[in-house]
């Protein structure tokens, strides 16, 4: 297995760390949290569909990139580096759910906007309180005059707000089904949620009464099963990678603190106690690199391990990157308790990638399902 | 990136895995848990598995020509090696052959290449690593055995502990302080011994799991050759990190022997029961079962990624570190799961009938405190991550 990145890849990796230092760097991310309306810069929105950010995944012939799932993994990391607002992951997720789908007018009429970046696209799946997979899903549609009519409500949906498309993940007849539905459709309403991550803007979208026409439906029941379960794969992909970025980034300024802060007559980062953080925090960063990076390559290649790789990276890294944040504020002591510092911003941001797209409950579980099927 | 999908590593894989059912050798203790030192009955069928095994290539293939390998450094075959070995749960080769093959083929002369590493191949030597002492133990390069130059010949005094096979063993690796008027690190030599020398005194050690695996050593006037230095006199702490490195890396590789274990306390879940239903059904055992498995695949997977960085040259010096500590202490949970699983039964050990797979967790879980102190305790290789890896400043040292 080669974990080594391509040439493409390091200069897209480059190039990315570059334009979000220079346009987006954590000063700015600040500026953006404390306006509560703007979320994310579409400037730097707009600069990144420059890089070709969402055309990645997407086929040369809707004008995409013709890239894979890792090349997607290796920008949300970037993002995570410097905790980013934005809708990237979640614009991925519908650009591959049409992708994917039997509608194949869709792909055309949809697919080069959305590699653009000009039309701005959000997945709304997950309910208040239910866990991050199909089972949480109480959203409804019904057959209404040749069209569907949903009813229900939504949480923790990235950028609705500035989203133009929408997917909604419903049951028709109790099945899982897949809409798009248009952000202006009357009875759709986004509010802006409060989060413990304060640098990504997530919302609630209240579904009361939407009526959508018949061509809405991108997924019938049936195969709407396994494209919801793919999309859910990438998404904890694309979530890992994202931490990974965190991670790196918090243990960077971490050793970087423990090597000049004084305490005793010498640094910090001489005394054990401190030391022995530090290295166990480099090895669930490698650990959680190992695993995330093989799901992606495993969902990329639609290995037959491919949920179980996805289950095993989303676990362990999400619990161990939220980890690594939280030992980080104790190495960084009084100073990293304050909110000038930016240790929280990543702490908060580690935190939520721990529930965004299933957490360690859900994947404990589905593994040990797993397992008991195989030796059962 | 890309998945390795390479058909010729998985012909040889399936070559590996069929070579060593054929072969597997029969024992009366080679079904305990933890890395043993054998029952003197086993040994011959270890001498000839060990024979077999370099014949076939899967070991010592790396080794130079002359010496019977390809001379091929193939890092990927041999992980194929020993993720076969330890999913078989058979023993690799005895001894500390290898490690002391590493240091000849490096630090050797021709005729002591001549005179040890053909034996190690066919299995006729088995070797101890004479390092570790009552005082020295992490701190390795504090070793007091002394060896004082008599004419052709060194004389050792002194005591070695925590020698495994030493009480099987034809010849001992050893380190012992040629100069005690120089920093530490600079005033040891390796040699290569005779364990059957006039003056050395092996004592078999009864440890926590009841068994004798480990031996103490002991030096009185015991001349050896001046011949027998390994590289030069005063650079042993060269030639002994030059294996050490070889021994860490092998102990990463090691994942594939946590899944096998999580599998068997899964299928043991399924049996045991938790009330009136299978513990398997239990939500709270599921939620530790799933952790479990994770944390074993991203051993495996942690493995690969090293592998990849070595290969790619962006390994550093505390990939092989971090891999063995994460290996050891989730052997550590893995193994107080599975023992936590028996409930009341979890008290009985493999001397009582009823005890549930002859005790082998009950082994497991007592021999897998010896995994996070060997090869380098795990605060030991916290301080080199942190160092070495990371960059931060060393301990203050009295010296």
């Amino acid at each position: 297995m080669d974990f080594s990145l391509s040439d493409e890849q390091e200069l897209l990796v480059r190039s990315t760390r570059q334009l979000l230092t220079r346009d987006s760097p954590i000063s700015r991310v600040r500026e953006l949290a404390d306006k509560a309306e703007q979320g994310f810069d579409p400037r730097v929105w707009e600069k990144g569909g420059d890089l070709g950010w969402p055309a990645l995944p997407i086929p040369t012939e809707y004008g995409g990139l013709d890239g894979d799932l890792v090349d997607v993994a290796l920008i949300t990391k970037e993002h995570g580096r410097t905790v980013q607002p934005g809708p990237l992951v979640s614009h991925v997720l519908v650009a591959l759910a049409i992708l994917r789908s039997t509608r194949d007018d869709l792909r055309s009429r949809l697919l080069p906007d959305l590699a653009t970046g000009e039309t701005v696209a959000t997945w709304a799946f997950a309910e208040p309180g239910q866990a991050w997979d199909a089972g949480g899903v109480h959203t409804e549609a019904v057959e209404h005059s040749g069209g569907f009519r949903l009813n229900g409500v939504k949480t923790a949906v990235q950028d609705a707000g500035h989203a133009r498309l929408i997917l909604v993940t419903a049951l028709l007849d109790g099945e899982l089904a897949q809409f798009l539905v248009d952000a202006g459709a009357p009875g759709l309403t986004v509010r802006r949620q409060r989060t413990i991550d304060v640098t990504r803007r997530l919302d609630e979208v209240v579904l009361v009464d939407v009526v959508v026409p018949a061509s809405a439906l991108l997924n019938a029941p049936g195969p709407a099963d396994s494209a919801v379960a793919y999309q859910l794969r990438c998404g904890a992909v694309l979530i890992s990678a994202e931490s990974l970025g965190v991670g790196e980034r918090v243990l960077d300024m971490t050793v970087d603190y423990a090597k000049v802060r004084t305490q005793f007559g010498r640094p910090i980062g001489s005394f054990q106690a401190v030391k022995h953080k530090c290295a166990t925090m480099r090895m669930g960063l490698q650990a959680s690199s190992a695993a995330t990076y093989y799901a992606a390559m495993a969902v990329t290649s639609d290995t037959r391990d491919a949920e179980e790789a996805v289950a095993v990276a989303k676990a362990y890294t999400s619990q161990t990157i939220a980890d690594l944040t939280s030992e980080a504020l104790q190495v960084h002591g009084g100073i990293g308790f304050t909110w000038e510092h930016d240790l929280h911003l990543y702490h908060r941001r580690a935190k939520a990638n721990q529930v965004l797209f299933g957490d360690p409950f859900l994947y404990h579980e589905r593994l040990a399902a797993m397992l008991a099927s195989s030796v059962g | 990136m890309k998945l390795d999908h390479d058909a010729e590593i998985g012909r040889f894989r399936a070559e590996v895995r069929s070579f060593i059912e054929a072969h597997r050798p029969v024992g009366q203790a080679l079904h305990k848990a933890g890395v043993r030192a054998p029952d003197p009955d086993d040994i011959p069928a270890l001498r000839k598995w060990t024979a077999q095994v370099f014949d076939a290539g899967y070991f010592g293939g790396d080794w130079p020509v002359e010496w019977g390998g390809t001379g091929a450094q193939d890092p990927l075959r041999a992980t194929v090696v020993g993720e076969e070995i330890a999913r078989a749960r058979v023993p690799a080769p005895l001894g500390a052959g290898l490690l002391a093959a590493m240091s000849l083929i490096h630090f050797g002369r021709q005729e002591q290449k001549q005179r040890y590493l053909p034996r190690i191949r066919t299995g006729e030597d088995i070797w101890c690593q004479l390092f570790s002492e009552p005082g020295a133990g992490s701190d390795l390069a504090s070793l007091q055995t002394r060896a004082r130059r008599d004419g052709d010949c060194f004389v050792i005094n002194g005591q070695k502990v925590w020698t495994t096979n030493g009480h099987h063993a034809e010849r001992g690796y050893l380190l012992a302080r040629t100069n005690p008027d120089v920093p530490k690190h600079a005033g040891i030599t390796a040699f290569a011994i005779d364990m059957d020398s006039s003056g050395i005194d092996v004592r078999p050690l009864r440890e926590i799991t009841g068994t004798s695996d480990f031996n103490e050593v002991f030096f009185d006037d015991v001349r050896i050759p001046a011949e027998n230095v390994i590289g030069a006199v005063d650079r042993g702490w060269e030639v002994a990190t030059t294996s050490l490195v070889h021994e860490r890396s092998g102990v990463g590789t090691a994942g594939v022997v946590l899944l096998r274990a999580v599998t068997d306390a899964a299928r043991m879940a399924g049996i045991l029961h938790r009330g009136e239903r299978p513990a398997i059904e239990n939500d709270a055992i599921r939620q530790v079962l799933g952790r479990l498995y994770a944390a074993a695949r991203v051993n495996i997977l942690l493995g690969q990624y090293n592998l990849s960085r070595a290969l790619t040259g962006s390994a550093d010096a505390g990939d092989a570190p971090l891999a063995k500590i994460l290996y050891s202490e989730t052997n550590l949970a893995v193994c107080e799961f599975g023992l936590g699983l028996q409930g009341t039964d979890s008290l009985l050990t493999e001397d009582d009938p009823k005890a549930i797979g002859n005790g082998w967790w009950q082994d497991a879980f007592l021999y897998a405190r010896a995994l996070t102190i060997a090869g380098g305790a795990n605060e030991v290789l916290r301080n080199i991550i942190a160092e070495r890896a990371l960059g931060l400043p060393k301990e203050p040292r009295v010296s």
